[in-house]
């Protein structure tokens, strides 16, 4: 980072290597169409190589990253006309070649992931927002506050009820699955 | 963390994203092809031997003054206007041989255009986007609109230099730019006399290398070393690197 900082771009490059993967799905999320994303995360790449020198040295790279990501990828999304983010899709089944899940992971059954996922992406856009950034990109409730573009205490009350709809959508199927022999 | 906040990141593995393009690659072609980057980089701290430490405002005033000195003393000089010798069209570049070559300022970008993706790029400037099988993926994908000052559509791709492609100018390794008609002028090349012009075959297609001393090209007007032009269907293909004719070629030959 602080060779970064100092003006080196193969540091800047192995440090945007680092992060694209976080910067793009986040800008998937925000701009609802990943050419858009692609622009908008190379974008503020760019912009954040420029400022970098202003940056406070020691202080976190990626909330201030994922602020610029998020900004760039919402200016899209607003000159295309789009209302939506990207709405959450669960990838296709696991198959043998695929790399081992994680050890949370490996602790749902297949049908409980299945139900869960399905849960997940019928919820609106807006709750799958707040519950994508928060659990499925792992950020930060602070991060989280800079992406959606609103206050901290407003992402803790959003997730809340978002988290309710999913926990209502999920309670017929476990009543249903309670009385099947 | 709740139990479904527990269950919620177990499945995190299990969302479909598309697939994460190549953004450092694109990010560092970009910044290698951007003059404008903070004045703290530009002008790199310089250090001699037995000479204290020039500090970049140093370094960029001296060399301010320098370029000053050098474009009174030009435009002072008898005979230093550009003369056309000759010329000759190759799909939408003219190129024109000198006595001697216009002055030419640091160029302040490459008028490339805005960066922007293949698909976008294309929907645009309605031109293909190229890129050189030999050497993958461009790192960066650059369009520029047809404009009402006259400026014709062009899409150019970036590659950074690396092993094997040695830096043409800001870093770039390779930079190929598609124009699109035979209107010849839609970029003009001003080449002096240690400036070689050859005529070469490019897959059967005509071309034109010119290698040796740097020539200028433009708009806006720049310094440009080794360049292979050729006209395929009716689009004009571009390519500048440090290589050799043979070498050029032969990425010119996988293009596609």
């Amino acid at each position: 980072m602080d060779r970064a900082r100092r003006g080196d771009p193969a540091a800047y490059e192995a440090l945007v290597r680092a992060h694209q993967d976080i910067a793009f799905r986040t800008a998937c999320l925000v701009a609802g169409s990943s050419a858009d994303a692609e622009e908008a995360a190379q974008e503020a790449f760019v912009k954040a190589w420029r400022a970098l020198p202003r940056f406070r040295a020691g202080a976190p790279f990626r909330p201030w990253l994922l602020t610029i990501v998020a900004n760039e990828a919402r200016n899209r999304r607003r000159a295309a006309g789009r209302r939506a983010g990207l709405a959450l899709r669960a990838a296709a089944e696991r198959t043998s070649g695929d790399a081992a899940p994680s050890p949370e992971a490996a602790l749902l059954a297949g049908g409980e992931r299945a139900a869960l996922l399905a849960a997940l992406v019928s919820l609106d856009e807006r709750d799958q927002a707040v519950i994508a950034c928060r659990y499925v990109l792992d950020l930060s409730e602070r991060e989280t506050a800079d992406v959606l573009g609103c206050r901290p205490g407003t992402v803790k009350s959003r997730l809340s009820r978002a988290l309710e709809r999913m926990r209502a959508r999920l309670e017929p199927r476990a009543a249903e699955e309670a009385v099947t022999p | 963390m709740t139990e479904l906040e527990q269950r919620l990141a177990a499945v995190r593995d299990d969302m479909a994203w598309p697939p994460t393009p190549d953004i450092a690659g694109a990010v560092a072609a970009r910044i290698a092809a951007d003059p404008r980057q903070d004045r703290a980089r530009r002008w790199p701290a310089l250090r001699l031997p037995g000479v204290p430490l020039l500090r970049p405002a140093t370094v960029a005033a001296a060399a301010a003054v320098l370029a000053v000195a050098i474009a009174v003393t030009l435009a002072a000089s008898p005979g230093v206007r550009a003369r056309i010798a000759d010329w000759l069209g190759i799909g939408a570049v003219r190129v024109e041989r000198v006595d001697r070559l216009p002055d030419v300022g640091p160029a302040r970008d490459l008028g490339l255009g805005v960066p922007t993706t293949a698909a976008a790029a294309r929907r645009a400037t309605g031109l293909p986007v190229p890129s050189i099988g030999a050497l993958g993926a461009p790192d960066a994908v650059y369009a520029d609109r047809p404009s009402a000052g006259g400026a014709a559509a062009s899409v150019s791709v970036v590659y950074v230099a690396r092993r094997g492609l040695p830096a043409a100018t800001r870093g770039i390794g390779a930079l190929l730019t598609v124009l699109r008609g035979g209107d010849e002028g839609i970029v003009k090349k001003v080449a002096g006399s240690g400036t070689d012009v050859e005529f070469v075959d490019v897959a059967g297609a005509f071309g034109v290398f010119l290698s040796g001393e740097p020539h200028v090209v433009g708009p806006p007007n720049r310094l440009a070393g080794n360049t292979l032009i050729w006209v395929r269907g009716d689009a004009t293909y571009r390519l500048e690197t440090a290589l050799g004719r043979e070498a050029a070629l032969r990425l010119a030959r996988s293009v596609r």
